[in-house]
């Protein structure tokens, strides 16, 4: 032992960094957020689901302000006369294309309902006061075979 | 010599690179924004609009949509919609504007804006056309273009 040297230094630097990464690693998870600051911890929750909410909607938006340049820009080449030509544009490529953009828009907008699911049930886990289990997670024990007697046994 | 020419071009492309990031994510976003109050979000949109519209050699003529949105735990403010432009030959362009507001500097930045439906629009494309490269090139294309007209707006910025 020389006292003080280089190497116990950066021995001592590393193992602060060890203990600083996880006691903030700790401070995420939500079995000790949830307990010991939740006000904090719903917060995060709330803002996080109100912000992909807002961005599903925009997301939405885009497309269907897109989709509107487009029929703009369609009507007004029509208006002038201008028509695709059949080899590049026909029906059987019309009809694909529309329910592909069909398909787009039912999952965007699906995806609105599912952010505003998300948000409702943060909030409902913020008024019951929800916190997260700490107890060991144990897979139920799985029911003993019901005797099958009859014709129609089990689900 | 020939060293000291690779660190001589080298500090040139990372200086060139940085003023770039330093630009884009910077000082345009901000630019001439900062009049604007956080409840002034329609007349920040309409500025960002009119700006843009002028790069593009379009005009703006009004909002197709404006929706402002913010969230109730936190800071976090949202505005956008599609703008309404003329171009010179008298056909009708759409113009996608979108603002945040920034806690941090105290007011609306610009985001993600774009005329809609160019010809360079995904939209169009088809299966085997363009090809890979082709997309690539496009992509490339698309954003140069973008920063070439913000900085367009800068230098002859919109009178009036």
């Amino acid at each position: 032992m020389t006292g003080f040297t280089f190497e116990r230094a950066l021995k001592i630097l590393v193992f602060a960094a060890l203990v600083l990464t996880a006691w903030k690693g700790l401070g995420r998870t939500p079995e000790f957020a949830s307990h010991v600051a939740p006000q904090r911890f719903f917060t995060g929750l709330v803002n996080d689901a109100e912000n992909s909410l807002i961005m599903k909607e925009r997301h939405l938006d885009f497309n269907d302000a897109s989709a509107k340049a487009v029929r703009v820009r369609l009507e007004e080449f029509l208006s002038q006369g201008r028509t695709p030509d059949p080899s590049m544009i026909n029906e059987e490529s019309l009809r694909r294309a529309v329910n592909r953009r069909l398909a787009v828009r039912e999952r965007d907008a699906d995806y609105v309902v599912m952010a505003r699911e998300k948000l409702e049930r943060v909030r409902a886990m913020e008024r019951e006061g929800w916190r997260m289990d700490l107890g060991v997670v144990r897979t139920p024990a799985e029911p003993a075979a019901p005797r099958t007697t009859g014709k129609d046994g089990g689900s | 010599m020939i060293r000291m020419t690779a660190a001589g071009l080298a500090c040139l492309a990372a200086v060139a690179a940085g003023l770039l990031i330093w630009f884009g994510a910077w000082y345009f976003p901000a630019w001439r924004l900062e009049g604007f109050s956080r409840d002034q979000y329609r007349e920040a949109a309409v500025f960002a609009a009119k700006g843009l519209a002028h790069a593009e050699g379009l005009v703006f003529e009004d909002f197709d949509f404006l929706k402002y949105r913010q969230v109730e735990r936190g800071s976090e403010a949202y505005v956008w919609g599609s703008a309404r432009c003329r171009a010179a030959d008298g056909g009708t362009e759409f113009a996608w504007i979108y603002l945040e507001w920034s806690r941090k500097r105290g007011q609306w930045l610009r985001n993600y804006s774009l005329v809609l439906a160019t010809p360079d629009d995904e939209y169009f494309y088809t299966k085997g056309h363009p090809d890979q490269w082709g997309r690539a090139r496009m992509a490339i294309e698309k954003l140069l273009h973008q920063l070439a007209r913000n900085v367009r707006e800068v230098l002859h910025p919109v009178s009036g």
